[in-house]
């Protein structure tokens, strides 16, 4: 179906790790007759390298979060500093309300899902981020804006030594028993230090840990 | 009657009827999942648990992309548990192993039926 506010022609980027993805998210978005992949990328770094050597930039960046070598969170960050003209559209296998809530503030333009049924919905969020700047229509905006955002709570969240060594070792996919190991402590107190970062943090998961390290530069990418 | 699968016509419309899109699809999946259950196998015999979750994201994102639904939670399981009840993980490997290797064998059927001999 071909979706189109202008008769101007949208240059893109396409960053995910995934070439099967990618293949297929680039054949659909070259069938529209408005829009043009001009930049496929498989992690951040290879994007921004590929932006620092050329002089057409793309209109839009359509992102993944998590790809290897620089991932999405980061390379959404060196974006916006050095590159606000470019819009960014997310396409994310993740659905946190709390990391979209992050996101949004950060000013991303657009949020889809991964799958087949939301992809459909990828040429229709990129002429509207382009016409209108943004694309939040797939988004549970209420709940997403009734969550917390863990990053903008207004007071420095501090860790001991010991804590930001699991931090990194949990976002190096560590479990508690490979943690104990490597610090030569009990399973337990692995969980137990585990809880009181949780807790810190305000997170919940492995996975909400590793975003808000991130994010907040607990870890070395 | 049409009897190929969810996952191959879920490939057919995502090409939008470009042949040439089909066929590249067909050969990455092919060429991609295969890849990825070596990986996997090896992963586990070496109990490197890291990486099976590396990989595991990565057939999570594929297998989204082809909406097979029913294995996305098992592939959380996988990522949420390894390296801690190895015997359910090793189970759990082999029902994912099932699975992509069925779907190998189709669509490189499909492949060498429409396009010859597909080199992995």
């Amino acid at each position: 179906m071909q979706f189109t506010f202008t008769d101007k022609i949208i240059k893109l980027a396409v960053v995910d790790d995934s070439l099967f993805f990618r293949a297929g998210l680039v054949s659909l978005i070259q069938s529209q007759k408005n829009l043009n992949v001009i930049i496929e990328s498989s992690n951040g770094k290879e994007l921004i390298d590929t932006l620092a050597i050329r002089s057409e930039m793309p209109d839009i960046v359509i992102m993944d979060l998590e790809m290897p070598v620089m991932n999405g969170f980061k390379t959404i960050d060196y974006l916006l500093k050095y590159y606000p003209e470019i819009r960014i559209l997310v396409l994310t296998g993740h659905n946190d309300a709390r990391f979209l809530h992050h996101l949004i503030d950060k000013g991303v333009n657009g949020f889809l899902v991964k799958d087949t049924k939301k992809i459909d919905k990828v040429t229709e969020a990129l002429n509207v981020i382009y016409m209108f700047k943004y694309y939040y229509a797939e988004l549970d905006m209420k709940k997403i804006m009734s969550t917390k955002n863990p990053i903008l709570q207004g007071e420095e969240i501090v860790f001991t030594k010991r804590q930001l060594q699991i931090v990194e070792l949990v976002c190096q996919q560590y479990t508690d028993k490979e943690i104990s190991k490597k610090l030569f402590i009990s399973e337990r107190t692995v969980h137990g230090h585990k809880t009181v970062i949780f807790k810190k943090t305000s997170t919940h998961s492995t996975l909400g840990l590793a975003m808000y390290a991130v994010k907040n530069n607990l870890i070395s990418m | 009657m049409n009897t190929k699968s969810e996952e191959l016509l879920e490939i057919e419309k995502i090409a939008q009827g470009n042949d040439a899109v089909r066929k590249r699809l067909l050969e990455l999946f092919v060429q991609q999942v295969t890849r990825q259950v070596s990986q996997m196998n090896y992963c586990v015999q070496n109990k490197d648990w890291v990486s099976l979750r590396k990989v595991m994201h990565a057939l999570k994102s594929t297998f989204l992309y082809i909406r097979i639904e029913s294995h996305i939670e098992l592939i959380e399981q996988i990522m949420n548990t390894a390296g801690e009840i190895n015997y359910t993980i090793e189970q759990m490997v082999h029902k994912l192993e099932m699975t992509c290797l069925r779907l190998i064998g189709e669509f490189t059927l499909e492949y060498e039926k429409e396009f010859g001999k597909l080199a992995v």
